[in-house]
């Protein structure tokens, strides 16, 4: 699954080399911490958080564990 | 109209070397640069008054189009199952096909999951391109059949406007099909208006007959 994340914020990002995800558990979740180039925070998010829910959506669908659950933190 | 990406020029003593220049400028196989003769390459009298070759080079949709390949395999890697997909481009459209088996987890409930998928790539090659270009997703016709029926629900909620009924409310929609439904009434219906009102996710259209219609 972090692979998959990685690919994706890689993808549209300004600056790919900056990308740092950081991953770990926390009750029934996995928690991604996704560290870029703060010029590239907002491209992440995008309008009304649109970006960043469509990336959980699909994670969300490749999931393989029906009940693992993800939660992104942008981190600046 | 053509796609062109980091438009740059490049010299050389002939054409064929400028355009050597531009593939080690862009690191790309050859096939994915277009370019334009800015300048033909003229030799002159024992070196006096030689000129040489400029091209305008650019990077083309073949690119754009590799890029997108590339993308999308590392997304749907991570997806059981067993998919093929076509991209096209038209112009400033990209039209994205998917079929096989396990197509559900990629349609989503409501269509969500194609939506999410649908806007990342039209990120992703936005990113690459500084024209606006379009991304559209269809996977297993889904897409073609939520038109059809979306369609359907037009045209029976248009059957029900009358001389007391002066507009009609539609249920809340995504923003791709209330599209859907203002280019449908626009074609179909062109004697009446459309329109969004609300706030997402409760978004939804109005149809109703325009006030030219009602006078006469």
């Amino acid at each position: 699954m972090k692979e998959l994340l990685e690919n994706i914020i890689k993808g549209i990002v300004k600056n790919p080399e900056l990308v740092k995800i950081v991953e770990y558990t926390n009750d029934d979740e996995i928690v991604f911490e996704i560290h870029v180039d703060p010029q590239d925070v907002g491209q992440i998010i995008g309008k009304d958080g649109r970006t960043i829910k469509s990336i959980n959506t699909l994670l969300t669908a490749a999931k393989k564990d029906e009940n693992t659950k993800f939660l992104l933190k942008v981190i600046r | 109209m053509n796609i062109k990406i980091r438009e740059k020029q490049f010299e050389g003593k002939s054409i064929d070397l400028a355009f050597d220049e531009a593939v080690k400028y862009y690191g790309v196989s050859p096939e994915e640069i277009n370019f334009e003769v800015i300048q033909q390459p003229k030799k002159g009298f024992l070196g006096i008054g030689n000129k040489s070759a400029i091209i305008n080079a650019f990077l083309n949709e073949k690119y754009l189009m590799n890029k997108l390949n590339e993308f999308l395999n590392s997304i749907l890697e991570h997806f059981d199952g067993d998919f093929n997909y076509s991209i096209n481009f038209q112009g400033k459209n990209v039209l994205v096909r998917m079929e096989g088996d396990g197509l559900g987890k990629l349609i989503g409930k409501y269509g969500r999951t194609i939506g999410a998928m649908q806007h990342i790539l039209s990120i992703f090659i936005n990113r690459l391109s500084s024209t606006k270009i379009d991304v559209n997703l269809d996977v297993g016709e889904y897409r073609r059949k939520k038109k059809e029926k979306i369609y359907e629900i037009v045209d029976n909620a248009i059957r029900r406007l009358n001389e007391e009924t002066e507009k009609i409310e539609l249920a809340p929609m995504f923003s791709y099909e209330r599209r859907i439904v203002h280019e449908y009434v626009r074609r179909q219906y062109p004697h009446l208006e459309t329109e969004s009102i609300g706030l997402e996710p409760y978004r939804k259209v109005i149809i109703k007959l325009t006030k030219s219609h009602i006078k006469a």
